[in-house]
């Protein structure tokens, strides 16, 4: 890639909310006339009010705990059973592998053997818009073990009900349709509006539109068709769905956002050096990776320390052995499970007492390579 | 430096707000536009530039003989976004009121809020560079000196930069073509 496509990309990105014009007159006009006196006045307050503030903020901490990213003691393996896991990698054909072209199937976890969905599947994730997938190995594909078939779309995008699963088409403010999965029958329920396609929570689905300054969250109720607007707009981009929730992040380091679909509130939960989220738990927790503490000047460019956050101002940490995650990894909520996978990397399964370890090593087995989980163990 | 400036700078020093404004006015802006690049919060990147202001003004005295307005004023900006990205959890987090729509070409925005949170991702001090340099077209030199570290520093920072962007600039590129 050029530069020049990504420097243009860089001030489109960034050039979304003009300044005020008048900003300056209000800069100007608000400082003090007597600078050097201004100066040591400010001097003069710093000190006691800098002490008075330490003293607080190390009370705070100490009495909450906050942003100390505990490890929990994990020891062993988790117990995976012998349930089969749906995974997909890229298809392999008599040449090159087709773009976009991957095989679904089951990985044995009893007996460490992928075998092939029958009848043979290979969805093509290019049939429909799946923009949550930029981020997550997860291109789009999930299994659906309601109907017993592999769905070109995020496990979020799904009913609940397993019956039907949203999908988008278009290329930019995209439409939002609805295919139902016993009888094949597909319907709009927006028309030109979709900038991002989030999933269900509950019996709604949750969308964006807008984007820039002004990003705006939605909600639909499939049945009826009627939508409505649930946060105003603002510079929170949200991201993705879960138990009674939707997340985004505010914008930058420091706080996600929870969007309560019950009450109908938003919080913010804060962490310390988030670098992302990347997903949420079968109990509603997100999971978060964060940046090393020596991030100032030479991070890995595009992993993080995984983290949970169990409340808005407690996390723990839930790697043992301190290893780092990619950002494209997918993350597959099941049960008190959660899969994590990401392209040409080995599984992860994660329980509260054991912590986030390989699966070929709970397993016992010797599994293959770059398989990304497209959901919950059948 | 234009001789200009430097009378500029000397009636400020000696308390001529009006000076002060013909300086730092025309940088409040740009500054903007610099914090809103390293904060993505429009009232943090106002209240920025707003205490880089005061800053400016009260330890006008801190500006070297000789030394252009600019890259100085845009130091202070740099230190105080630094200062707000540690701190931004401290915040009471404000009510936002609806606003309207800007008519920005959707396609843009779309791919931009997903570059958004690229470049939020990036270390501070590499996103410094990349917004001061491409989105604020200043040179190399005046990056070096809002940043205070050479020259070469300043290529390396924004290479790594790009180099981190790029799978996630070629994903968008790949989803939109």
């Amino acid at each position: 890639m050029s530069m020049e496509p990504i420097v243009h990309r860089i001030k489109v990105a960034l050039d979304v909310a003009p300044a005020d014009p008048g900003l300056r007159a209000r800069v100007i006009s608000s400082l003090p006339l007597d600078r050097r006196q201004a100066h040591r006045a400010r001097l003069a307050w710093a000190g006691p009010v800098a002490v008075v503030l330490a003293v607080a903020v190390v009370a705070g901490l100490i009495s909450v705990g906050a942003f100390r990213a505990r490890a929990p003691s994990y020891s062993g393996t988790v117990d995976v059973g012998d349930c089969r896991l749906p995974v997909y990698g890229t298809a392999k054909g008599p040449a090159q592998p087709g773009p976009g072209l991957y095989e679904e199937g089951f990985l044995n976890l009893s007996t460490g053997e992928f075998t092939p969905a029958t009848p043979p599947s290979t969805v093509q994730t290019d049939q429909v818009v799946s923009p949550i997938g930029w981020f997550g190995a997860n291109r789009g594909i999930s299994y659906d073990p309601v109907v017993d078939q592999w769905l070109p779309v995020p496990l979020a995008w799904i009913a609940p009900d397993g019956l039907s699963y949203a999908y988008l088409t278009g290329s930019v403010a995209m439409n939002l349709r609805l295919r139902d999965l016993r009888t094949g029958s597909d319907r709009v329920l927006m028309e030109y509006r979709v900038t991002r396609l989030l999933g269900w929570v509950g019996e709604r689905i949750y969308y964006v539109r807008g984007g820039g300054y002004e990003v705006e969250l939605w909600e639909v109720d499939p049945k009826s068709g009627r939508d409505r607007e649930v946060s105003a707009p603002s510079l929170k981009e949200w991201w993705l769905v879960g138990p009674g929730s939707v997340w985004g992040s505010a914008w930058y380091s420091g706080s996600l956002s929870r969007y309560d679909v019950a009450t109908g509130t938003t919080d913010y939960w804060n962490i310390d050096r988030i670098l992302d989220v990347i997903g949420i738990d079968s109990f509603g927790h997100p999971f978060v990776l964060q940046r090393p503490e020596s991030s100032g000047s030479d991070p890995g460019p595009n992993e993080g320390y995984p983290t949970l956050m169990l409340a808005p101002n407690r996390v723990v940490t839930i790697s043992p052995k301190g290893q780092l995650l990619p950002l494209q990894v997918t993350v597959i909520p099941d049960g008190d499970r959660t899969w994590f996978s990401a392209a040409g990397q080995r599984i992860w399964v994660y329980t509260t007492d054991k912590g986030l370890v390989f699966l070929d090593e709970s397993a016992n087995k010797s599994l293959p390579d770059g398989l990304a989980v497209a959901g919950g163990c059948v | 430096m234009l001789d200009d400036e430097a009378g500029l700078i000397e009636r400020a020093k000696s308390g001529d707000r009006t000076a002060f404004d013909a300086l730092v006015g025309p940088l409040i802006e740009p500054g903007y536009r610099f914090a809103f690049g390293m904060l993505h919060d429009r009232e943090a990147a106002e209240d920025a530039v707003q205490e880089a202001a005061f800053k400016a003004w009260t330890r006008l005295e801190n500006l070297r003989p000789g030394s252009s307005i600019r890259p100085w004023f845009f130091g202070i900006i740099a230190n105080q976004c630094r200062s707000t990205r540690r701190t931004r959890w401290w915040t009471v987090v404000k009510l936002e009121a609806p606003r309207r729509i800007i008519n920005s070409p959707e396609d843009q925005i779309v791919r931009g809020a997903d570059l958004r949170r690229a470049l939020r991702r990036l270390p501070v001090d590499r996103l410094e560079a990349l917004v001061l340099h491409y989105y604020l077209d200043l040179t190399l030199e005046e990056v070096a000196s809002v940043c205070r570290v050479p020259v070469g520093t300043v290529k390396s920072r924004i290479a790594r930069g790009l180099e981190q962007l790029r799978p996630d600039a070629d994903r968008i590129t790949e989803a939109f073509g």
